[in-house]
């Protein structure tokens, strides 16, 4: 509780009540709960270059083989709020945690290594009998919540069901008790002639992590988000063409706060694709939708957000129409930036960072991978067009990043308007090695180095990955490893 | 002279006018609304059938600008998901395909686009929304039968009268494997033994007839399924 500062002979007068009026309506920031370091380390990594950053391979976990397994594939990837925990979901429905050691060897991992924490089965595959239809176990999103105590959460969900894990440490181990001998067995009565006290021994780190909340039976459509509120009380969950609003505490009801679903399916013609609370205001948040247009929603205004109170949508280039252009703009991803004043989107071929201010058109506008417009319709004969590329934001806003095809990777530097292609491989996996820019040519004459359209595995596809919250270090899936990528300094 | 390799149209060259193109998408738009779902067990995805929809939605109305088309009777485009794990067995029509490349057809035709319940959501089977053109036909099952008919009908009794060669429905193998291979674009344009038209026609119903053709391999395959659903509704 917030207490009246103390002062000598003072009374409690308007001053007072006055400052803890402005303390009660100040939101937290997101990260700073529970924190106690401050968190410079994001100003130290942009000393020197201009903010430049170059990227160093860290670590890769995952398996060498060629055969992929396909429940080892990883469908999300996500940071918790300080970075000291990395969580992954795949295909099979298993979630791995990895925990960041300490700074460790100073030589070989400037930032400290991430190693397996936690491993468990979030998911498993079921039947709806009704629809005669399998439930996939592949884990859609994972979202962390804010520690307000020891135990981390965090919130998985597949196509239907959203689970609250807890997730705590066990490295004590009560040893002594009076009616039970250390192996569990009761003890003989009769060989009581004292009482104990049990004294708490040392054990070896012992993770545990058990459901706590069960979300279910809400969506008729697959489950394409969650996010959490600022509150750390409530969250959204996103479907086709339903959001609902759920608290954490109740597992038994959802509000239903977005509904685009027509009377008529026959007039069916959008749907949502991906949502998110706004990071401080916890009365507003986006969804994105298959035609390119994003809406900002304020759950003050209705309890059915159903009226955006904006609705950000760029006009088309009539230049660039084709067959596919609606298949190309439908957004895959959308993310608020860290300082919550601009929201970043991805759509098929491009990135595009909006400011919330102005709903008529984006700000800035990347090109991805432009090269892939004239083979447009190979890629939705293949179905690759209809993959679905999330992007993510460094912890100052002022990069971003989003995933391509053959393992390469984009990073966009806002200030400098500079760009760079990086690839997931396995070749040159030395630790601070500044990784080389990788360059697809289109056509023409191929030059050295540079690797040729028709030549990209379209199958190697980075889809997940997540940008440390105030550190230049980044966690990308590829199919199924995990590459740890870490900036220079 | 004479004794070169035969020259083969490069399919690629054909491809490169627009409406070439269009036709393609069309095909292969159509396909993916269709084969897919057999192929998996899993409910699908709706983000990418509504995109597919849309663009042959697009296409349409282009057409119709171009003033190539009609609107049409439902049924001919109509393409009701059927799951090859269904135990309800589906019927026939009174009437037969509509082939559109019979009498009326001068002019291209379209249906209206087939509702999104079709391919999502709405799993009642019924049979005025069934046609001869679902692409997969349910794998008859015995217990299927006898819960449709608790009498005395048995899968054995049924087939054991009628000159019923398997050979002819591929369907049935590749349903039960569950493993339809995707057309490619290739097969879809060049696999419809019924239409005497050049394929230069745009028409919808020729090209879901078109698509489906693999799975009905002649004519005399119709007439005896036929027959067997004539036994099985009129008895």
């Amino acid at each position: 509780m917030i207490s009246p500062t103390k002062e000598k002979g003072s009374t409690f007068g308007s001053k007072q009540l006055h400052k803890i009026q402005s303390m009660l309506h100040h939101r937290p920031r997101a990260g700073s709960w529970g924190s106690k370091e401050k968190t410079d380390k994001h100003l130290q990594n942009n000393h020197g270059n201009g903010g430049e950053i170059q990227w160093c391979f860290s670590q890769v976990k995952g398996t060498i083989e060629e055969d992929i397994t396909e429940a080892d594939i990883i469908s999300c990837v996500e940071f918790n709020h300080n970075g000291e925990l990395l969580a992954t979901g795949d295909k099979g429905g298993r979630v791995v945690i990895f925990q960041r050691d300490g700074k460790g060897n100073k030589s070989f991992h400037t930032h400290g290594e991430y190693n397996v924490y936690s491993t468990f089965q979030s998911h498993e595959p079921e039947f709806d009998y009704l629809k005669s239809l399998e439930i996939e176990e592949k884990i859609n999103k994972i979202r962390w919540l804010q520690r307000s105590n020891p135990a981390n959460f965090l919130l998985s969900t597949n196509d239907k069901t959203i689970k609250l894990w807890k997730v705590t440490e066990r490295d004590k181990r009560a040893e002594g008790y009076n009616l039970k001998d250390d192996s569990g067995i009761l003890r003989d009565p009769t060989s009581i002639t004292s009482l104990r006290i049990p004294l708490l021994k040392p054990m070896e780190l012992l993770v545990e992590a058990s459901p706590r909340r069960i979300f279910a039976n809400a969506h008729t459509y697959h489950i394409n988000s969650i996010s959490v509120n600022s509150d750390q009380e409530t969250y959204l969950s996103a479907d086709d063409l339903r959001i609902n609003l759920w608290h954490l505490e109740v597992t038994n009801q959802s509000f239903n706060i977005v509904d685009i679903k027509p009377a008529n399916m026959e007039e069916l013609t959008e749907v949502i694709t991906a949502a998110e609370f706004h990071p401080t205001e916890c009365n507003l948040f986006v969804y994105s939708s298959s035609k390119g247009t994003i809406r900002l929603c304020d759950m003050r205004e209705r309890a059915l957000c159903d009226k955006h109170a904006k609705l950000f949508e760029e006009p088309e280039d009539p230049t660039n129409r084709s067959f596919f252009s609606e298949i190309i703009s439908s957004i895959s991803d959308v993310k608020f930036s860290h300082n919550g004043r601009y929201m970043v989107t991805r759509d098929y071929l491009s990135v595009k960072v909006w400011d919330l201010q102005m709903d008529s058109k984006p700000i800035e506008t990347f090109q991805v991978h432009e090269y892939l417009r004239s083979k447009l319709c190979s890629l939705y004969e293949n179905d690759c067009i209809f993959d679905k590329f999330e992007c993510a934001w460094s912890g100052n806003d002022r990069h971003i990043m989003t995933g391509s095809y053959n393992n390469f990777f984009r990073m966009f530097d806002r200030e400098s308007k500079k760009d760079v292609t990086l690839e997931a491989s396995r070749e040159n996996v030395k630790p601070k090695t500044v990784l080389k820019p990788r360059k697809v040519c289109s056509g023409g004459k191929r030059k050295k180095e540079e690797i040729s359209v028709d030549c990209l595995d379209f199958n190697r596809k980075i889809l997940h990955s997540a940008w440390h919250p105030q550190e230049n270090i980044l966690a990308v899936a590829a199919t199924n490893n995990l590459y740890l990528f870490a900036s220079k300094d | 002279m004479g004794q070169g390799i035969k020259r083969k149209l490069d399919v690629y060259e054909t491809e490169k006018t627009p409406q070439n193109q269009r036709q393609s998408i069309v095909d292969i738009s159509v396909c993916k609304l269709q084969v897919n779902k057999s192929v998996k067990k899993v409910e699908p995805s709706l983000l990418r059938s509504v995109l597919i929809l849309n663009t042959l939605k697009h296409i349409e109305s282009e057409l119709r600008k171009e003033g190539h088309c009609a609107p049409t009777n439902t049924t001919a485009m109509d393409i009701p998901e059927v799951n090859p794990n269904s135990t309800v067995i589906d019927f026939l029509p009174d009437q037969p395909i509509q082939v559109s490349n019979d009498s009326n057809s001068a002019t291209e035709q379209f249906g209206p686009l087939p509702s999104i319940d079709t391919f999502v959501g709405n799993r009642s089977v019924s049979s005025e929304k069934i046609t001869m053109e679902t692409s997969s036909f349910p794998v008859i099952t015995e217990s299927s039968l006898t819960t449709i008919y608790p009498t005395t009908l048995r899968i054995d009794d049924i087939f054991n009268d009628l000159e019923f060669n398997i050979a002819d429905y591929d369907i049935f193998s590749s349903v039960g494997n569950n493993k339809l291979t995707p057309l490619s674009a290739d097969e879809v344009l060049h696999s419809c033994p019924n239409s005497s038209s050049p394929f230069g026609s745009d028409s919808f119903a020729t090209l879901s007839n078109a698509s489906l053709s693999p799975f009905c391999k002649s004519e005399s395959a119709f007439e005896d399924l036929d027959n067997i659903m004539q036994i099985l509704v009129g008895s």
